[in-house]
């Protein structure tokens, strides 16, 4: 990530997993909230992005205390749910989009979930949690629009 | 507060009658430089003037500081001047007769330099430089250096014609945005560039009549290479990098192509219709003296975040083709 590459990223930092734990990455990052955003005394957030050999990605809130959110796994990790796996590839980071896309994705999560806590609602569609047998359909229009102009050919 | 714009045609114009000369400044100046041609070519001293710099090229931007003026002397006093000590003696005999005329004028204020007899009146903020010369052939002139006793060849007037020929190829817009290059200058300490290497820049890259976002967008990506190479002045006579260094061309390449990947992004931000988010651009490739695009609200950058991109100023935009595309996702949870 070049400087200057990713909006509000104020700092990083890369650890190296150890290659017998199952090798990978461990990214601190520091976001600070868009100007629209920061204008109302959002907060800078510190992510942490882990990213294991086999592309398999993680993302955690570092927030030191007690906050509420809206996506977020429950579980000793707590990771934030950034997409829904079974949503079509045109609505989901996969690994071939690379770092950048993935940081702009945590960093968006993030503003929204700030968004819920503050104003109780999620900003743009949301897919409704856990699972089941047919996978869970766009609900608007603009989802669906959204689907096609992202369309991967 | 600063000047808001929401479009990109309003901002540049905003910006650029910050740059353009004051009006009646512009016209005292010209008075002058009519008050002290009569009054030397009456002396016989003087067979014509003609000015040079970027004050008539009217690349200059304000504040006006100096004039420069080249006085041609009479043919008749050729023989005397063009001997040793020649330069000086023409810089003494101008000095005599303006003082004679204005007798508060002061002379050489700031030291005196090689071409220039420098004259400050007390009427006016700015002060006018007297270059003598002896005519040549055509349009050449032999200006005086009085450091090195000798006569100089110069194609001033032939720069004038050729910038004028440009100017008046794209309906007079060239001047200004050639102004709008050279305010790099001041926004950027490491592009010290002459500002004659900004008028050859914009001389190579700006050719037609183009709205003020394209020509600079055109310039600063011609001079992320150019910087790199030999850059002629608009004559195609002077290399105007020849005495830069290695380190010199990679930073001026550096710094150009950073400004020159955000013009691209404001104008493909323009051409997708986010006026605001483009003017947001230029604002940061300019500074604070360009004006603000109106305030993106909270809820609408919430909004636009959905899906599109986020730009190099942090505008969240509907469109993907801004700094950082933004792909749409639904958040979820397991359970």
């Amino acid at each position: 990530m070049a400087d200057g590459d990713i909006y509000g990223l104020r700092c990083a930092r890369g650890t190296r997993l150890p290659a017998k734990g199952g090798a990978g990455v461990i990214l601190d990052l520091w976001l600070a909230p868009l100007p629209a955003l920061a204008r109302e005394g959002w907060p800078v957030e510190h992510a942490r992005v882990l990213v294991l050999a086999d592309d398999t990605t993680h993302a955690v809130d570092m927030h030191p205390g007690p906050r509420r959110y809206l996506h977020r796994n429950p579980g000793p990790l707590a990771t934030l749910c950034l997409q829904y796996p079974r949503d079509d590839a045109a609505l989901r980071w996969i690994p071939e989009d690379g770092l950048k896309p993935l940081v702009t994705s945590v960093h968006r999560h993030l503003m929204y979930e700030e968004a819920w806590r503050r104003t109780g609602r999620w900003p743009a569609e949301d897919a409704p949690h856990g699972d089941r047998k047919a996978p869970h359909r766009l609900r608007t229009p603009a989802a669906r629009q959204a689907q096609r102009d992202w369309a991967r050919t | 507060m600063p000047e808001t714009a929401g479009t990109v045609a309003g901002a540049f114009n905003l910006y650029d009658d910050k740059l353009n000369l004051d009006k009646s400044e512009r016209a005292r100046a010209q008075k002058r430089h009519q008050d002290i041609t009569a009054l030397l070519v009456a002396s016989g001293l003087v067979a014509l003037t003609f000015l040079q710099g970027s004050f008539t090229r009217k690349t200059m931007r304000k504040p006006l500081k100096d004039v420069d003026m080249v006085v041609v002397m009479a043919e008749r006093l050729r023989a005397e001047l063009d001997r040793p000590g020649g330069p000086a003696f023409a810089m003494a005999l101008l000095r005599d007769a303006v003082a004679a005329a204005y007798p508060s004028a002061r002379f050489d204020a700031d030291g005196p330099s090689a071409h220039a007899l420098q004259v400050t009146f007390p009427d006016l903020p700015f002060t006018f430089d007297l270059v003598p010369a002896l005519a040549g052939d055509g349009e050449i002139v032999h200006i005086a250096n009085r450091d090195d006793d000798r006569w100089e060849w110069s194609n001033a007037r032939t720069l004038n014609r050729v910038v004028s020929e440009r100017n008046v190829i794209t309906d007079g817009e060239w001047v200004h945005q050639v102004r709008m290059g050279k305010s790099f200058k001041d926004r950027y300490s490491d592009l010290d560039l002459c500002g004659l290497a900004f008028e050859a820049l914009a001389h190579d890259s700006i050719f037609v009549k183009r709205p003020h976002d394209v020509a600079l967008a055109d310039l600063l990506r011609h001079a992320s290479t150019a910087v790199l190479c030999k850059i002629l002045e608009p004559t195609g006579v002077e290399d105007l990098t020849e005495e830069w260094d290695d380190e010199q061309r990679r930073r001026y390449a550096q710094r150009f192509a950073a400004l020159s990947r955000q013009a691209d992004e404001a104008l493909r931000l323009r051409a997708d219709g986010s006026e605001a988010a483009a003017v947001d651009v230029w604002r940061s490739v300019f500074g604070d003296d360009f004006p603000a695009a109106p305030p993106q609200s909270a809820s609408d950058a919430l909004s636009a975040l959905a899906a599109g991109g986020i730009t190099s100023t942090g505008r969240a935009v509907t469109t993907p083709r801004a700094h950082q595309p933004n792909r749409p996702a639904r958040s979820w949870r397991a359970r």
